[in-house]
């Protein structure tokens, strides 16, 4: 297990948006979380990249507790992560946007006496997280000038320039267009191959076809947890969704 | 040292603390609904003081010139306060805070000098008006009865002005308009308007904590740069927001200041500063303080 | 990993040297300054609030920290060289570093505590940490001569060998003096904003959650802009003092931390040379309107106003725009800062 949580507990004043949230993330899988609008999704992730202070509960990753650890430690720890409003260095360019956050772990983030373009490994690793996400056309563009789907997968390779073990990417695709949806698909595939997935989403088709495991929550709590075979015919699921189908 | 010094120092704390009060409640009126930090607040307390003493000469020698004042000196300020904000203001609310407090930074210092360009430089005040221009006699000691109208007033003042904003509905247009100001202007409101109203509001505290204190004190072209840091010390103190918080603010920041005055006059304004980057420190948002 | 071929320079900018073209034309242009002008005295001043400006705009332009409180790094510089000059003779390269530290170590303190808070508290900290270390300067008049400053400094010599010293006495000689650390500073505050380390503080500039999230210690970084803006400042102060030969008690005040704030936007934000450009115009213009009307300061705010509506980029982006509308825009990763 690359990710374990223990019963993970969030308190918002009277409010309880994660309730004893008990996670087990196995190594090399892509595990998706799904649940209605408010269910605490992100406000789990939130825990787990150290954003916002856990009330209760821990949180293991590679065997090691993180639970207080803060956002940068996560970081470095190797664990990468994208947001669900994009948060980009919108006045630089894409290129210089991937190439801070590869710079983050390595040599010289604190030199001044260099100048930032002698640095070559950080521009190698940028450009070539550029190419696998085939944003190297709009390298020079600055990130504020993309379009949403655009954003949204630069989002994602920022996650990526950590070389994280672990990706926890927050609604990769919402707002993306089906062609862009069908081209992060196989862009999460293809990463699912080598890193650990968690992945929050709404997208239905994305997740049953892409997941090895389903976590579903629903107001803080889990209420399933398996395959996708599993969680498509839980009638509990079913009646979280207001009774909705899950059918794809 | 004697008990009616001190009591003495403790009601005159309270007196400076009731006017600091009336400037934080405006500013916190403007901050906690519009979200927007007006550097220039403290300029329109000094131009409420000086519009008063305008008043007062223009009326002249009478004993109904400092209540004309008092009630025509405030309003003008918040007309002055609503050009502001419809001129300059308006354009800022989405911006970063670093811009707002740049532009009304930039207003403080073109309505200094436009102050002194009107006023000059030297001093000006008013006669207290004759019906307080006295003393009460408290037991062990005798104190201005305009300072005690002073610290009376304010207390009225505010909790009217909370009434007005908990309890009646053109209150709580404001309270919602802050909240989500796009709903409001879905049920027809004006919320420009609306916001206009609120700023005028919050800057005619100012002016008419400036017209009040002008018997008291005297108006002096530096008043507003002045104000302007305690106010900030009091908002910091009792809480970026919130009302009470200004007005517990308002009075601690008076007493220190007064009291300091018995034990270690210079070192008023270093305990007031002092204060308040502990407050930032401890609890940085201020005592009473949510957001 | 194969490099890619891809022309990083669209994206990122060029390398450049320490010395490139655009520290030639400033140096140039700083120098014309004492030719140009009407006045003696108004060249040394521009080029010690440029660099004022400068040390504040890596606060502001590059890290997006409004700092209000830069008087108290600049008057302890300033009056750190005073104290050193009345009471020791020593070489005033030496005094100027000592300012500067002394600065730099107060800026650490003061950073440590404001950096905490974020926005408006942020800004209201420094503004009462200045008022403090003004209070205290006022109080403390055993040491700082209180509301009177310091007063009478002789300005030494540079001496250069044992028996060999650079006159520093007219006003000539002292620009020159001035000039040249002015040029040195610049270009290392040139390659501190071209380093790696400068560049993360653009990135929390754009987006500091972002900065944490891939794995940058943002307080670390905001902390150390902080030391090094205040040494910069604190030895422009020191240069201030060696300048007025005395210390008024307006170097440490709020009014100087304003000044750095409007000529910094009024110059421009976005680059390294807004703030001088600032600088020199706000003094210029002050210099000449003081002398036609009293109040012309009015005129100064209403300028600021326009501009923090109307021109966020100050002056220097309005010339970066028209130069873009003149030539053909070649992007020399003009996009980076």
């Amino acid at each position: 297990m690359i990710l374990i949580t223990k019963d993970l507990t969030k308190h918002f004043g009277g409010l309880e948006a994660v309730s004893k949230v008990n996670l087990n993330v196995e190594d090399g899988t892509i595990h998706s979380i799904i649940g209605p609008n408010g269910a605490g999704k992100t406000t789990l992730f939130n825990m787990l990249t150290g954003e916002i202070p856990v009330t209760m509960g821990q949180i293991y990753f590679q065997d090691r507790e993180t639970t207080r650890l803060k956002p940068y430690q996560i970081a470095r720890a190797g664990i990468g992560r994208s947001f669900q409003q994009n948060r980009l260095f919108k006045g630089l360019s894409v290129l210089e946007n991937v190439r801070l956050a590869v710079h983050a772990r390595c040599r010289g983030r604190f030199n001044t006496f260099k100048h930032f373009l002698s640095f070559s490994q950080p521009i190698e690793e940028a450009c070539a997280i550029l190419e696998e996400l085939q944003l190297m056309g709009v390298a020079s563009r600055n990130a504020g000038e993309l379009s949403h789907g655009l954003q949204r997968t630069l989002e994602v390779a920022m996650a990526l320039a950590a070389r994280p073990a672990l990706l926890l990417l927050d609604e990769p695709t919402s707002g993306m267009s089906p062609d862009e949806t069908v081209k992060m698909i196989r862009l999460l595939k293809r990463l699912g191959k080598r890193l650990t997935l968690v992945i929050i989403e709404h997208n239905m088709n994305l997740v049953m076809s892409i997941s090895s495991t389903i976590t579903v929550l629903h107001q803080g709590l889990v209420i399933a947890s398996g395959p996708p075979e599993e969680i498509k015919k839980n009638p509990k699921v079913h009646q979280a969704y207001l009774g909705g189908n899950l059918a794809c | 040292m004697n008990a009616g010094l001190i009591l003495v120092q403790l009601l005159n704390g309270i007196t400076l603390g009731a006017i600091y009060v009336l400037v934080a409640v405006g500013l916190t009126i403007v901050f906690g609904m519009l979200n927007i930090i007006n550097f220039a607040h403290g300029s329109l307390y000094a131009l409420g003081a000086y519009f008063a003493f305008m008043v007062a000469t223009v009326i002249g020698e009478s004993s109904g010139s400092f209540w004309a004042a008092a009630v025509v000196a405030p309003v003008l300020t918040g007309i002055f306060g609503a050009i502001i904000e419809i001129t300059l203001l308006r354009r800022m609310y989405h911006e970063l805070h670093e811009y707002q407090i740049l532009l009304t930074f930039g207003v403080a210092m073109v309505l200094q000098e436009i102050i002194i360009l009107i006023w000059g430089t030297y001093g000006k005040s008013i006669p207290m008006p004759s019906q307080l221009d006295g003393v009460i006699h408290l037991g062990l000691f005798t104190f201005p009865t305009y300072r005690i109208f002073l610290i009376l007033f304010t207390a009225v003042t505010c909790l009217g002005l909370w009434l007005m904003i908990e309890k009646t509905k053109y209150g709580s247009i404001i309270r919602a308009g802050t909240e989500n100001r796009n709903m409001v202007s879905c049920l027809g409101i004006d919320i420009n308007k609306v916001f206009t109203v609120i700023f005028a509001l919050g800057v005619g505290m100012a002016g008419l904590a400036g017209a009040l204190s002008l018997p008291m004190r005297g108006a002096q072209s530096a008043m507003g740069d002045s104000i302007m840091l305690l106010c900030f010390v009091t908002i910091t103190i009792g809480g970026l927001g919130s009302f009470t918080g200004a007005i517990l603010g308002g009075l601690i920041v008076g007493i220190v200041e007064s009291m300091m005055a018995l034990v270690w006059p210079q070192g008023g304004m270093i305990s007031i500063f002092a204060a308040m980057a502990l407050v930032i420190l401890v609890k940085p948002t201020g005592l009473m303080g949510l957001k | 990993m194969n490099g890619s071929k891809f022309p990083t320079h669209d994206a990122l900018g060029r390398k450049t040297g320490l010395i490139d073209r655009h520290i030639l034309i400033v140096s140039g242009l700083s120098l014309l300054l004492y030719f140009i002008l009407p006045f003696r005295t108004l060249p040394t001043e521009i080029l010690v609030f440029a660099l004022g400006a400068v040390s504040f705009n890596i606060l502001l332009g590059y890290t997006g920290l409004l700092s209000f409180g830069q008087g108290a790094f600049f008057g302890s510089g300033a009056y750190t060289a005073g104290l050193l000059l009345i009471h020791f003779h020593w070489h005033p390269l030496l005094i100027l570093l000592l300012s500067a530290f002394l600065a730099a170590s107060i800026a650490a303190v003061i950073g440590f505590l404001s950096i905490r808070q974020v926005g408006i508290y942020f800004v209201m900290l420094t503004l009462a940490f200045n008022q403090l270390v003004y209070f205290i300067v006022y109080q403390w008049k055993n040491l700082t001569g209180g509301d009177d400053g310091l007063l009478n400094i002789a300005r030494p010599d540079l001496s250069v060998l044992p028996g060999l010293a650079v006159p520093l006495q007219t006003n000539f000689q002292f620009f020159i003096f001035v000039w040249a650390i002015f040029i040195a500073v610049l270009i290392v505050i040139r390659r501190i904003t071209d380093s790696p380390f400068g560049r993360i503080l653009v990135a929390i500039r754009e987006n500091p959650d972002r900065g944490r999230a891939v794995g940058y210690n943002i307080f670390h970084y905001k902390l150390l802009a902080f030391i090094i803006s205040g040494f910069f400042t604190g030895l422009a102060g020191g240069l201030y003092t060696l300048f007025l030969k005395m210390v008024p008690i307006t170097a440490v005040d709020i009014i100087t931390s304003s000044d750095f704030v409007i000529m910094s936007l009024v110059g421009g934000t976005r680059s390294l040379y807004g703030p001088i450009l600032g600088a020199a115009i706000i003094k210029i213009a002050s210099e000449f309107l003081s002398q036609i009307w009293s109040r012309w300061m009015i005129v100064l705010g209403l300028i600021f106003v326009s501009f923090v509506l109307f021109m966020r980029g100050g002056l220097w982006g309005l010339l970066l725009n028209l130069r873009k509308k003149l030539f053909a825009p070649k992007m020399e990763g003009e996009g980076r800062l």
